[in-house]
């Protein structure tokens, strides 16, 4: 499933046929001291976990389970106090 | 939740795991507040990216669509193999070459990611019309890939065309209603053509009693199944063995019981019977009762032999009671 998970590069375009927040992106890679590596690696982690939970596996095609998965993930890591603090990182060696 | 190791939930759990994850500090209070607003926040994109992809969808549909009438107009024949449409999303290109006696056409969409991607598991039927075209009208059926594109192979020269079908389930044929307009009664005739090989031709369509008659090629005793909707709306299984023959293709034929001709349908691939369970028992004493000719009992006699006990036994018993 990873190699369907889009890159956050890709996300930047208006027609890349998925939706996130307006900034997440940028805010995104910047937690992430503009490493677009590791934001990526972050971020697929996100996608699938969101991809596990019912709420997206329930009525959805390999598609849309994708595109609501990717809305989902932006949402949850722009819109709540995770735009401020990667989980990922933070339950590694450091805090943002 | 360690981080790197998740456990499969809903948003809530994931939510908040994730938010204790990054904010170890935070209080009880503080994660249910956050872990609400979050699990709304991402309720609320999900829904946002369903009308978003329902409207890509049906805009890439109408696009297509645009594309199969303008091809339609321009014509694909043996004398006219090749043909380029172009709307404002998609450029078609159609290719017909010959293979024996008939024709493979190939049909390639290109188009920008979001409606190439919508595309997708749209499935197209194929029919040749015209002074050349076989009588039985058979449509002939191609499912369109991630790249846009869709092959259709065993067509008979004529002139071709293309309709997109409005519906579509992954792991199933989908299989146009029954036009019932007058100018399809007079022409008659329903025939459909799967990638698999198998035809499905169905006599009085419109009529009290149809009946389904399935044919292909198989090596060993293989089953189908069809699912539709009844006059009553109720879903409707049944499964149709096909059993090799000396010579010939194989082909069973079964009553449709409550068939509505104006539903569209859908048919399953060649299945092993080893692979049918308990869940299918009902659904194989019923198809029992409506086999509708000798080669289709006597595919259900080899199965009441040869089945799982569990379908064995249902079978056993419809055969006896019939």
């Amino acid at each position: 499933m990873a190699e369907l998970i889009p890159l956050l590069s890709d996300l930047l375009y208006a027609r890349c046929g998925f939706t996130v927040p307006d900034g997440f992106v940028e805010s995104y890679v910047k937690l992430h001291d503009q490493d677009w590596h590791r934001a990526q690696d972050h971020w697929e982690r996100v996608v699938r976990w969101v991809l596990d939970c019912r709420e997206v596996e329930s009525r959805a095609t390999s598609r849309r389970a994708m595109q609501q998965a990717v809305a989902a993930s932006g949402a949850i890591l722009h819109l709540t106090p995770l735009l401020a603090r990667c989980p990922h990182c933070r339950a590694g060696r450091r805090v943002p | 939740m360690n981080a790197h190791e998740p456990v499969p939930g809903g948003f809530e759990r994931l939510c908040r795991e994730l938010l204790a994850a990054a904010y170890p500090e935070a209080d009880a209070q503080w994660l249910d507040e956050h872990t609400a607003s979050a699990v709304a926040a991402a309720d609320r994109a999900v829904a946002l990216a369903d009308r978003h992809a329902d409207a890509a969808r049906e805009d890439a549909r109408a696009a297509m669509r645009d594309a199969l009438s303008g091809l339609r107009t321009r014509g694909l024949s043996p004398d006219g193999p090749d043909a380029r449409i172009e709307t404002g999303a998609i450029a078609l290109t159609a290719s017909a070459r010959p293979a024996g006696a008939r024709f493979t056409v190939t049909l390639r969409a290109d188009a920008a990611d979001p409606v190439l991607g919508e595309l997708a598991g749209l499935w197209l039927t194929a029919r040749a019309t015209g002074a050349r075209a076989a009588r039985l009208p058979v449509r002939y059926l191609g499912e369109l890939t991630r790249q846009g594109v869709a092959v259709f192979t065993g067509l008979p020269a004529g002139r071709w065309t293309f309709d997109l079908l409005a519906h579509s389930r992954p792991g199933a044929f989908p299989m146009p209603a029954v036009e019932t307009n007058v100018v399809a009664a007079a022409t008659g005739g329903y025939a459909v053509a799967a990638p698999n090989g198998v035809l499905f031709v169905l006599h009085d369509p419109a009529g009290r009693a149809p009946v389904l008659e399935v044919g292909g090629t198989v090596d060993r005793l293989r089953v189908v199944w069809i699912r539709y909707r009844d006059r009553a709306g109720a879903a409707r299984r049944l499964l149709v063995p096909l059993a090799p023959r000396a010579a010939g293709p194989a082909n069973s034929r079964t009553g449709l019981p409550g068939f509505s001709p104006g539903l569209e349908w859908e048919a399953g691939d060649l299945m092993d019977p080893a692979d049918l369970g308990a869940a299918d028992a009902a659904a194989a004493a019923d198809s029992v009762r409506a086999a509708a000719d000798r080669r289709a009992l006597r595919g259900w006699q080899e199965l009441a032999r040869t089945a799982r006990p569990e379908v064995a036994a249902a079978i056993g018993a419809a055969l006896a009671g019939l």
